[in-house]
């Protein structure tokens, strides 16, 4: 809100570092241009938004007085203008006025300071009211109300003219309104409405201060999507005492510009404010902020704010019961403002031990290591998502927002491959295709929150392999058991993604008997959805909560053989649809003299449907060379013979 | 002797000195002739003779070993010298990846936070607005609950949680008002959302950091010493950090702490002592038991950090952490 820093000196004296100080009381100064402040206020302190209530703030650190503005008083008497027929008005005042002598009004400084619009003198004081006390005003000409003012509770259907909108509105059953005999004249707080507005044939007016519930006008602000600086001053709790010296300034103000009274003034206060009292000790003032303050100077500084001293209580001023709960905290941080939070004591609380990782914290750590030493860069992705990624999604079912600005956040995401895919697709666009990125994050199934740590590979020479490759070598690193299989889940193991991989070149990983990784390329028709044609990238995702339970296995050392191991080769013809990994599981099991297996070679012959594969077989044991000769020559055979009739 | 050295100096090749040696050393040289001579001569002569030839032996051997020395040294050299191998190829190895910025900011405040015997705690995502609002003294209508624009997946029933302050009335609510569990020291990062419009600035989800101590006799010097040992670890020992009111529903009193950068003074830290209400919603007494709460908004650091802004850091574009790779 913006603020003439010239004004505010009116009501009280600045010092020479008067941005800073403003800072330190919380009245942030976002920018300054010439004499205008753009001040950003606490959301809790309504009683900020006014001159009095900025001079009130900064008195409370400096202790300089308030430069009081002049009111003309007069007295108030009992309403008969008027009735309130709704707890949702709190306290009302209406003051007649004769305008026909009206001057012009010396008040265009303070308000276009504040960037509002000089309308009319009689219009334009009220708004000097607001800008000043804080008080909401508004004005109807007199002589367009028929009969007796009610304010009241709308009933279903009713519509009111509103100011600046074409046509009638319609309100919503139970909205405060002010309102004759005949039509709506205000929303109450919130909009002025047409059919007695003032305008330049007005003679008489009715001068309007109140005081509203605060959640009654924000509902209705919000329902109409109307923000005014009255709805934002009063759905933060306006200040009763301000509806009468806000109509007395008014009639100062008017006076000097030849507006006078013209009648009886009305005051009819419905609802009576909770009288908030504090009970608060000096001791208690000492022990909280650590500093050596006597009690004199705690009443003496609590009172700049308004704070009055009623034996060991403090009693609340009207303006502050609706951010003061009644708590010593509130008036402890009455205090700290007035002496300055840099100026309070500061130390760090008495040693303690720190804590230590937990071995989920710690397994996640290694696995971070891991990754990211193999080349995957750590990736944190929406996990809501639009309505194109939902109907990409292997699961239909999912959790929708309601209320959502941005149509991209349509959906909780109920899995991750969809974005691992797109991700590969705006890295392909970009020339990047050496992609390796990874996240840990949630998916939303079934009113269920589930872990997931992810990962996506692409490269030119990337398989499948790639990544069972990288698989392994992360649970052997974090010493987990493990099983690699190809064929389906049992049902209850199943997760979303499994279909959305290769089928002829995916794979699940078990760790203690429980499903914990699938793995493989992503299935073409998902590839296809994003326009990738050249590339096929290898995805990964895990169960997150069972792969940090998985229990780590029990290594026994095993010192290597003191014999120089024999390597030999052999080949082995193995048909297309016959698994390699299962003929060596076969040599394996078969010969034991067989300490390790690698294949060194593949050679594919399509022409045959069949692939040669290059196994080298290490041999740990004392075997002569003619024995060695014979076992490979007899391995060889059978191998073949196995994968022949597999 | 010096016929040997000469025909060494000229040697050029292993076989040259091969050739050489044959010729010293071996059956038809004159060295061989003079042991075989040696049977003929006296015994009292012998051994003086046999030692002198056996000394000449010795030094022929000697010469040739270290003509052999220089030269393998030579060949070797200048097989060196011919090596066209280029160093300044790229190395071979896989590459290095980076974990994420937030990862990285939330880690060195977690370990900077273990010194002080806080520990992480996780919660839901997905809250009910009793824990996210209403425990928090976030009232329905109160322009607090606005403030924080929320993504509703059942209007006032479900919602992806506004702040993680909710893993904290979570944590609070386990402990059922039982005071021998204090104290408790608390970090909770975590996604967050909000239902608003994005920019490069505003994110609908982005990373906080917040943590809570509870116990008895918890004071706001406490709350100021905890924020500037994290600020320091965060930005060193040298940064300058300010305490300014704040206003959050859930703390009494509020501060915000900033700190002292190239473009002025920026609010890091969001902060308070436990407002008493919120004690009582915990089921605890405020005369009895007191606490602070802080948090920050750790995409803004990270985005800071890595020198981006925050939008860039949730992308999909991994060139963005190419670039911030190897960062500390």
């Amino acid at each position: 809100m913006r603020f003439s820093k010239n004004i505010l000196e009116t009501f009280i004296n600045l010092p020479t570092d008067w941005r800073e100080l403003m800072e330190d009381v919380g009245l942030e100064v976002k920018s300054v241009d010439g004499d205008i402040m753009n001040l950003e206020l606490l959301a809790n302190r309504g009683d900020h938004y006014c001159y009095l209530g900025l001079a009130t703030e900064i008195s409370g650190r400096t202790g300089s007085g308030i430069k009081q503005k002049q009111e003309k008083d007069f007295e108030y008497k009992d309403a008969k203008l008027f009735k309130i027929d709704t707890d949702k008005c709190i306290a009302y005042s209406l003051v007649p006025f004769d305008i026909k002598s009206i001057k012009s009004a010396n008040v265009d400084n303070i308000l276009e300071s504040s960037g509002v619009n000089v309308i009319h003198p009689a219009i334009d004081i009220t708004n000097v009211v607001m800008l000043e006390y804080g008080q909401p005003a508004h004005i109807y000409d007199a002589d367009k109300i028929v009969g007796k003012i009610h304010i009241r509770e709308t009933v279903a259907g009713e519509k009111a003219a509103l100011l600046f909108h074409d046509g009638m509105t319609e309100l919503s059953a139970g909205t405060c309104v002010i309102a004759d005999e005949e039509k709506i004249l205000c929303v109450a707080g919130v909009i002025g409405c047409r059919g007695a507005d003032v305008d330049k044939d007005t003679k008489n007016i009715l001068f309007e201060t109140a005081l509203f519930d605060p959640v009654s006008i924000r509902k209705t602000a919000k329902e109409m999507g109307v923000c005014t600086i009255a709805s934002q001053r009063f759905e933060r709790g306006g200040n009763l005492d301000a509806v009468k010296s806000g109509a007395k300034r008014a009639n100062y103000l008017y006076n000097e510009i030849g507006i006078k009274l013209n009648g009886n003034a009305e005051f009819l206060q419905r609802v009576k404010l909770p009288e908030k009292e504090i009970q608060m000790s000096g001791d208690f003032v000492r022990s909280e902020l650590e500093i050596d303050i006597s009690d004199k100077e705690i009443a003496e500084r609590l009172s700049r704010y308004g704070f009055v001293k009623s034996g060991l209580k403090y009693i609340v001023p009207n303006v502050r019961v609706w951010d003061i709960k009644g708590f010593k905290a509130d008036l402890i941080e009455e205090l700290a403002r007035s002496i300055g939070y840099n100026n309070l004591p500061n130390r760090l609380p008495i040693a303690t031990i720190g804590s230590q990782p937990t071995p989920a914290e710690i397994r996640k750590s290694q696995i971070n290591s891991y990754l990211v030493n193999n080349g995957f860069f750590e990736v944190l992705i929406d996990n809501i998502y639009s309505p194109k990624h939902a109907k990409l999604s292997p699961v239909a079912e999912h959790v929708g927002i309601e209320n959502s600005v941005d149509g991209g956040y349509a959906f909780m995401r109920n899995n991750v491959i969809v974005q691992a895919v797109e991700l590969v697709s705006k890295n392909l666009a970009r020339k990047n295709r050496e992609i390796r990125a990874f996240e840990w994050g949630k998916i939303f199934k079934d009113n269920n929150e589930i872990e997931v740590l992810w990962g996506i590979m692409n490269g030119p020479k990337i398989s499948s392999l790639d990544a069972k490759g990288l698989l392994e070598n992360l649970f052997t690193n974090l010493s987990l058991d493990f099983s690699i299989e190809y064929d389906d889940f049992k049902a209850s193991e199943k997760v979303s993604e499994w279909q959305m991989l290769n089928p002829k070149r995916r794979g699940h990983i078990t760790c203690n008997g429980k499903g914990v990784c699938v793995f493989g390329e992503i299935h073409p028709s998902l590839l296809a959805e994003f326009d990738i044609k050249n590339d096929t990238p290898v995805f990964f995702s895990f169960d997150t909560k069972r792969l940090m339970n998985a229990v780590q296995k029990t290594i026994k050392y095993e010192s290597p053989s003191t014999t120089i191991p024999s390597v030999r080769d052999i080949s082995v013809i193995v048909p297309y649809g016959v698994a390699v990994g299962s003929v060596a599981e076969f040599i394996s099991k078969k010969y034991k003299s067989v300490s390790d297996i690698k294949i060194t070679d593949i050679f594919d012959k399509p022409k045959d449907s069949v692939r040669n594969i290059t196994f080298a077989l290490e041999f740990a044991g004392n075997q002569s060379t003619e024995e060695l000769n014979a076992l490979i020559l007899e391995i060889m055979n059978s191998a073949n013979e196995f994968a022949k009739n597999k | 002797m010096k016929e040997l050295i000469k025909e060494l100096s000229n040697a050029k090749t292993t076989q040259d000195l091969d050739n050489i040696k044959s010729k010293w050393l071996g059956k038809k040289s004159e060295l061989r002739a003079k042991f075989d001579a040696l049977k003929d001569a006296s015994a009292s002569k012998r051994q003086k003779i046999g030692a002198e030839l056996n000394t000449e032996r010795a030094k022929i051997e000697e010469l040739i070993e270290n003509a052999k020395s220089e030269i393998a040294m030579r060949i070797l050299n200048k097989q060196l010298a011919n090596d066209n191998f280029d160093m300044t190829l790229p190395g071979i190895g896989g590459a290095v990846g980076a974990l994420h910025p937030v990862t990285i900011i939330e880690e060195k405040c977690i370990s900077a936070l273990r010194r002080l015997g806080f520990v992480p705690v996780e919660g839901p995502e997905v809250e009910t607005p009793e824990y996210n609002f209403d425990l928090l003294d976030i009232p329905k209508h109160h322009p607090a609950r606005d403030a924080q624009d929320t993504f509703w997946i059942k209007k006032e029933e479900l919602l992806p949680r506004t702040h993680t302050t909710s893993v904290q009335s979570r944590y609070m609510m386990d402990l059922k008002g039982d005071e021998s569990k204090l104290p408790i020291k608390i970090v909770s990062p975590g996604r967050t959302y909000r239902n608003e419009a994005i920019d490069a600035n505003h994110l609908a989800i982005f990373h906080q950091f917040e943590g809570l101590w509870v116990g008895h006799d918890v004071k706001i010097s406490e709350l100021k010493g905890t924020i500037g040992f994290i600020l320091k670890e965060i930005y060193g020992n040298d940064i300058k950090v300010r305490f300014k009111p704040k206003f959050y529903p859930y703390t009494e009193p509020s501060i915000g702490a900033d700190i002292l950068t190239d473009r002025g003074w920026i609010t890091i830290v969001g902060a308070g002592m436990v407002s008493p209400q919120v004690m009582k919603n915990f089921g605890f007494d405020p005369d009895r038991v007191s606490g602070f709460a802080f948090g920050f908004g750790t995409s803004r650091l990270a985005a800071e950090f890595a020198g981006t802004n925050m939008r860039e850091i949730y992308g999909m574009d991994l060139r963005v952490f190419k670039n911030i790779k190897g960062v500390k």
